[in-house]
């Protein structure tokens, strides 16, 4: 059944079937009834896909994430979802996995209409690409920043965040503190191990990048991480980590070996998953406001949809830093 | 002074009546007669000219809009000093209005009456100016370390080959002792290249006045070999900009000149109207940071949206526009310069 047999059969030419389609005003109130009829009575479905192309849109905000097996994502994706929808956006959620050539190839949906914007929870683009990208295109950075770039973004204060939580610890009393980041989201991690740094150094402890360990985000590769920081020959009293998984990972490895998290020895997370609430000892941590964050993005990416050239925002969401048993610990 | 204070607050009254009357409310009250309006407060600083002067006109002009389109009601006040804007905060207190925009003269003196407005669970959207110390509903303001950056970012490209060899001298004009230019300096710190040498400092108060007699007086007491070392300026206002051009396009003292660019923040067609000319005259190059009184309407919009029941939360930092001879232009076309100089606000 195409627009043509649904014209034959209401005695109509196809402009006007297109038109009662599209809601479009003009067209008589007993025309448009019997052109309606007809489309209920066949179970008529009009081709959105060209009727977008025609219009040059396609209610579509594509939503690019690094990776599936970060759950941190999927509380930013429910506020995606739910801000968008109530736009009357659809969302297209596709993953990256860290590889600029994936990433690229997503983008194209701009360029072929099959989106009308982007919101990037990660980008391994350099700022001159994006800058490219945001001069033609709506996208908007979520969590990530990439320095230089000119587009609108929303994250939290990640070396604020950080500082706060180091200084918890210092006010504690640790005077040393280890911490396990990582090597993949480049903006958040520098900012985060800045601010461990200027802690560190407003309190007038010495700081020592030796202390500092990058993982790959993998419960395990933190078990490792924890294993060198203790055999250092002054090992840590407190370990701050970049993700909760992370900690989740340094926990595990300090129970294997008979240190007891929380008395011996304290450790912060990041991101406040779930997990952290119900875990053997409950996780302090950073919190983000995952959900504000995707509505946000949301605001945002239509903002430019609406109006290119209007000018970019950058937005900062509060954290919170919330204690639980993995910090009972006096040093 | 007192009797221009007088007609500004005569005219704040008569703006939120007309507001007031504007807008009539539904007579919905709720089982205890408490009157269901909403309210949205702008609270702004008052001047008639300048930065300032055009931001509260926009501030005005968008607060009008936004309750008409959404039935609210408005009140817009401003005041000459800290202290009347705190008495301003206890009053919309009293009234219980639905949300406050403040945009503060002097972060530390509006300290306690903003804490008394957050104390009063009523929503607070601090703008500009930060209140140290202070977490409100939100903040908005431009992008001031950005802005810093930038201009660093600028200067290391445009004397790449003279840093490459040693140092360069500049002067910096920073405006008042608000965390605004504190913001632009540090963020200018973090890029500048190490051998770029802020030599002096002054603090202009965003006066071009101001700023063209400190020029004139760092000409005419400085050694020869001091101001031919001067490179570059970097300000932190676009008619302080104005200012230090006067002072040097006028000086007639035994000096040959280096200066080669100044640096600006704001975007005005004043200055943009001398990017072309000064090049060609005074082999003068400029470029100047958007920084749009057009960006209070996104303080005011935010307040709305509280207004509306939406919730609002954190740090909004408006971005800036590098704007200099190549571009200019271009930026001629942009919406804001077409609200700020087209619209007749």
């Amino acid at each position: 059944m195409t627009i043509k047999d649904i014209a034959k059969l209401a005695g109509v030419s196809v402009a006007t079937v297109s038109r009662v389609i599209n809601d479009d005003a003009g067209v008589a109130e007993k025309l448009r009834n019997r052109v309606l009829q007809v489309i209920k009575e066949t179970n008529y479905i009009p081709n959105t896909v060209g009727r977008n192309l025609r219009k040059s849109k396609s209610d579509m905000i594509l939503v690019m994430l690094p990776t599936l097996s970060n759950p941190f994502y999927a509380k930013i994706l429910k506020g995606i979802e739910k801000r968008a929808s109530e736009h009357d956006y659809g969302i297209l959620v596709s993953v990256t996995h860290h590889e600029s050539r994936i990433e690229k190839k997503y983008l194209k949906m701009l360029q072929m209409k099959q989106a009308d914007g982007v919101i990037s929870l990660f980008s391994t683009l350099i700022a001159e690409e994006l800058n490219d990208l945001a001069g033609k295109y709506p996208i908007v950075q979520c969590c990530e920043y990439t320095e230089g770039a000119h587009l609108p973004y929303v994250m939290i204060d990640n070396k604020k965040a950080a500082y706060e939580a180091t200084k918890y610890f210092i006010s504690s009393g640790h005077k040393r503190i280890g911490m396990i980041s990582g090597s993949f989201y480049e903006s958040s991690e520098r900012a985060r191990e800045q601010g461990y740094k200027e802690a560190l150094m407003d309190s007038g402890l010495p700081f020592d990048e030796g202390y500092i360990f990058k993982s790959n985000y993998k419960p395990e590769s933190a078990m490792e991480m924890c294993r060198k920081l203790l055999d250092m020959p002054e090992p840590p009293t407190a370990v701050l980590t970049v993700s909760d998984t992370l900690a989740i990972g340094a926990i595990k490895y300090l129970k294997s070996v008979g240190v007891e998290v929380g008395k011996d020895m304290d450790v912060i997370g990041f991101d406040n998953a779930s997990i952290t609430r119900v875990y053997d000892p409950t996780i302090s941590t950073v919190s983000q406001p995952r959900y504000d964050l995707g509505t946000v993005s949301v605001d945002l990416v239509i903002e430019k949809i609406n109006n290119l050239s209007t000018v970019n925002k950058g937005i900062i969401l509060p954290h919170e830093l919330i204690l639980r048993e993995s910090t009972r610990g006096e040093a | 002074m007192k009797k221009l204070l007088a007609l500004v607050l005569t005219l704040a009254m008569v703006i939120s009546l007309a507001g007031c009357a504007q807008n009539a409310p539904a007579a919905n009250t709720t089982d205890n007669a408490a009157p269901a309006k909403k309210v949205l407060a702008v609270v702004m600083p008052n001047a008639t000219h300048g930065f300032l002067g055009e931001s509260i006109k926009h501030a005005e002009d968008a607060t009008k809009k936004l309750a008409e389109k959404y039935g609210f009601e408005y009140k817009f006040l401003t005041s000459a000093e800290s202290s009347e804007q705190n008495n301003q905060l206890d009053t919309l207190i009293n009234e219980k209005v639905s949300c406050i925009v403040l945009w503060p003269h002097n972060g530390d003196e509006l300290r306690s009456g903003a804490q008394k407005v957050m104390d009063a669970k009523i929503p607070l959207i601090v703008y500009d100016r930060l209140i140290t110390g202070f977490k409100p509903t939100a903040e908005v303001m431009g992008d001031n370390v950005t802005i810093g950056q930038e201009t660093g970012k600028y200067f290391n490209k445009y004397f790449a080959e003279d840093l490459a060899k040693g140092e360069v001298a500049i002067l910096e004009f920073k405006g008042d002792n608000s965390t605004v230019p504190q913001q632009r300096s540090d963020g200018f710190k973090e890029t500048a290249n190490k051998n770029i040498k802020v030599v002096q400092q002054f603090s202009t108060d965003w006066q071009r006045a101001k700023a063209q007699e400190q020029m004139e007086t760092f000409l005419t007491t400085s050694d020869v070999q001091e101001i031919e070392k001067i490179k570059a300026v970097f300000t932190h206002d676009d008619e302080v900009v104005l200012g230090v051009l006067d002072a040097i396009i006028n000086y007639k003292g035994p000096a040959k000149l280096d200066i080669r660019v100044l640096t600006g923040v704001g975007g005005r067609r004043e200055n943009l109207d001398t990017f072309k000319p000064y090049k060609e005259k005074y082999n003068l190059d400029q470029v100047t940071y958007l920084f749009s009184p057009t960006m209070v309407r996104d303080a005011v919009e935010y307040g709305a949206k509280v207004v509306n029941g939406e919730t609002v939360s954190g740090l909004i930092l408006i971005d800036t526009l590098e704007i200099t001879l190549d571009n200019e232009k271009e930026f001629r076309n942009s919406d804001i310069w077409k609200i700020r100089y087209e619209s007749g606000i």
